[in-house]
């Protein structure tokens, strides 16, 4: 456990590390690096909540927030900034924080289960099945199901987001189970076909929509937060929080699966069950994130990797690390996506594709950081 | 006592094993020894679980081994796979303590377990190195720590086993001879050692009995002097052979 705190952060792939080391345990890195991140996200979380047409000082925030259970701070605000912050950008950042935690976490969890670093959450399906089914809704919503459109009103596309995630995130899993086993390359491959037939599917639905369905789509499939409200952000908190609760405490036995399956078995490690919940998990996940913000990508693919890059492979420091880290990234991702363009806003999918391709091209190319597929 | 009695293991229409039964009892060492695609690694499979054999009955410690629930069962069995594909960049130590997973436990004293297995299996000098960076012989001793450290104490409920795809597959001369005295003394501590070996003095060395197989069938069983013989040799391998007394040590020597 004797590394060099610099060199845990930036050695841990090096190939000729062999000499003596000794300083800081990588425990006890981690929890430095952890508290970092959480304070970096409480920072961010208070410049992005003041942040924005109506700009709020940081002791505003503070004295608003006090407020709201009943205590007096000596920061004077007015009522402007109450609303502002209470009914705009308070859910706003919080759904950011869900979003990017829950995708930070998930890509990790898929990247351990597949071992393989090049696994995202979409990878089972999830992000092509939330999006089938939210262009169904957006282009045949009108015309085909106005009964549905007019009972769920507003709901109608994260629901039918949520379900077709889910649903072939499920479709995926039970496909690729054989004879009560799930071979973990069948499952990639699996996910990779129904992967294009949903795509095929939304190619379809493109082609045949109207110009301002088309505007919707693209709008949807370049994500944005500006669907938070409380109860999108009470939705969601309801599935993230306990999903990735649970998808943190499997950390241990995603380590051990990275032996290998059959070693993982020998270690008392249920392999089947840690595939079926990282997989429904993960569905759940980014199926309730994907509903209400559309489809942000890169996120819980690079997310994980910085992760490792800091505290090692250690799934129990790279998930909540990836939390934080994801959180943290969105904020600033959505805090850049609205502040950029004002008064307009850019989808948020163009900021961390835009962030985050050029730091993953620059992670492919450093040398010592290899990996064999 | 581990054993399989009357065990065979049929997969598709290939007969893999056929009628074989063994046990492997506390304090003892067996090798299972047969030419390339006799069933050696089909049968510790079976002996450790990954394989149901299609037909007869694998217990351990005078339990039916599926009955087991898989944390007790790792507390008693470890596995040592012939490969190990781990391409994320832990430390020997980090997995050394993957070991120590079934005893659900991250404390002083497994630490303290991992590093004595370290030690038995030659590597403690590797403890911080980052396990991808390893040679393949490298790898394959700190998976002997790896599974020394799973089974390090002696369970309350019976002996602990030690089951080796070829522990010595990929290692110098040197450290064939020592991996293979580190797991001799962990029989003689009380655990019961099965290995998958290739090398036939190496098996003679090593193993109170020896299993012969060819084409899934048990052709011999006894100890080395028994079963090390001309004939048993040319009917297993089709290849001849001469035995004669190893020089120094209590046991014969195959020269082919």
């Amino acid at each position: 456990m004797m590394r060099e705190a610099v060199a845990a952060a930036t050695d841990s792939e090096k190939s000729d590390d062999n000499r003596p080391q000794a300083r800081m345990p990588r425990q006890r890195w981690a929890a430095l690096v952890l508290l970092i991140l959480l304070s970096f996200l409480l920072l961010s979380a208070v410049v992005a909540v003041g942040t924005g047409m109506v700009p709020i000082a940081p002791g505003q925030v503070l004295a608003i927030l006090a407020q709201q259970v009943g205590l007096s701070l000596p920061w004077p605000y007015g009522s402007q900034h109450e609303a502002v912050l209470m009914t705009i950008r308070l859910p706003r950042v919080l759904l950011a924080v869900l979003v990017g935690g829950g995708l930070a976490v998930s890509g990790a969890a898929m990247q351990g289960l597949f071992r393989n670093p090049l696994a995202d959450p979409g990878l089972v399906g999830v992000s092509s099945g939330a999006a089938l089914a939210a262009v169904a809704v957006i282009v045949l919503g009108a015309t085909w199901l106005p009964g549905v459109t007019r009972l769920l009103g507003p709901f109608t596309l994260p629901l039918a987001a949520f379900a077709g995630g889910v649903s072939t995130t499920l479709l995926v899993y039970r496909v690729a189970r054989v004879a009560g086993r799930t071979v973990v390359a069948t499952l990639l491959l699996t996910g990779i076909a129904v992967n294009a037939l949903a795509g095929a599917g939304t190619g379809l639905l493109t082609f045949i929509a109207t110009d301002e369905a088309l505007r919707n789509i693209t709008f949807w499939s370049l994500g944005s937060l500006s669907g938070a409200t409380w109860s999108a952000v009470g939705v969601v908190a309801t599935c993230i929080v306990p999903a990735v609760w649970l998808l943190t405490r499997g950390a241990l036995a995603l380590n051990v699966m990275l032996l290998g399956e059959m070693e993982a078995g020998h270690l008392g490690v249920h392999v089947e069950r840690v595939k079926r919940i990282n997989v429904v998990l993960v569905g759940l996940t980014v199926g309730a994130a994907v509903s209400v913000t559309g489809i942000i990508g890169f996120v819980g693919l690079v997310v994980p990797h910085l992760l490792r890059l800091l505290v090692g492979p250690d799934h129990r420091y790279v998930m909540p690390g990836a939390i934080l880290f994801g959180a943290v990234l969105l904020l600033g991702a959505d805090l850049l996506a609205r502040t950029l363009v004002t008064p307009a806003e850019l989808p948020i999918g163009i900021v961390t594709a835009a962030l985050g391709a050029p730091f993953f091209l620059w992670l492919l190319m450093r040398q010592r950081y290899q990996w064999s597929l | 006592m581990l054993a399989i009695r009357n065990g065979h293991v049929r997969i598709g229409g290939n007969r893999l094993l056929t009628d074989v039964s063994l046990t492997v009892t506390s304090g003892e060492t067996v090798a299972i020894v047969g030419p390339n695609g006799a069933g050696k690694s089909t049968l510790l499979r079976a002996l450790c679980g990954d394989i149901v054999p299609t037909c007869g009955e694998v217990a351990l410690n005078g339990r039916l081994l599926q009955t087991w629930h898989r944390r007790e069962r790792a507390r008693v069995m470890a596995v040592l796979p012939q490969e190990s594909t781990l391409a994320f960049p832990f430390t020997v130590l980090e997995v050394v303590m993957m070991g120590r997973t079934p005893h659900d436990a991250d404390g002083r004293q497994d630490r303290a377990i991992a590093r004595a297995a370290l030690e038995a299996a030659g590597v403690s000098a590797f403890e911080q190195r980052i396990y991808p960076t390893l040679s393949g012989g490298e790898r394959q001793r700190v998976h002997v720590a790896r599974v020394l450290a799973q089974v390090w104490e002696k369970p309350a409920d019976g002996p602990r086993y030690l089951l080796l795809d070829e522990p010595t597959a990929s290692l110098d001369l040197a450290y064939q001879h020592h991996t293979l005295e580190t797991f001799r003394q962990f029989a003689a501590n009380g655990a019961g050692v099965l290995a998958v070996l290739h090398d036939l003095n190496l098996a003679a060395q090593f193993a109170d009995r020896m299993v012969v197989l060819r084409d899934g069938h048990q052709l011999a069983s006894g100890c080395p002097h028994d079963v090390l013989t001309p004939g048993i040799i040319e009917a297993a391998f089709g290849f001849p052979a001469t035995v004669m007394p190893h020089p120094w040590r209590p046991c014969p020597l195959v020269v082919s």
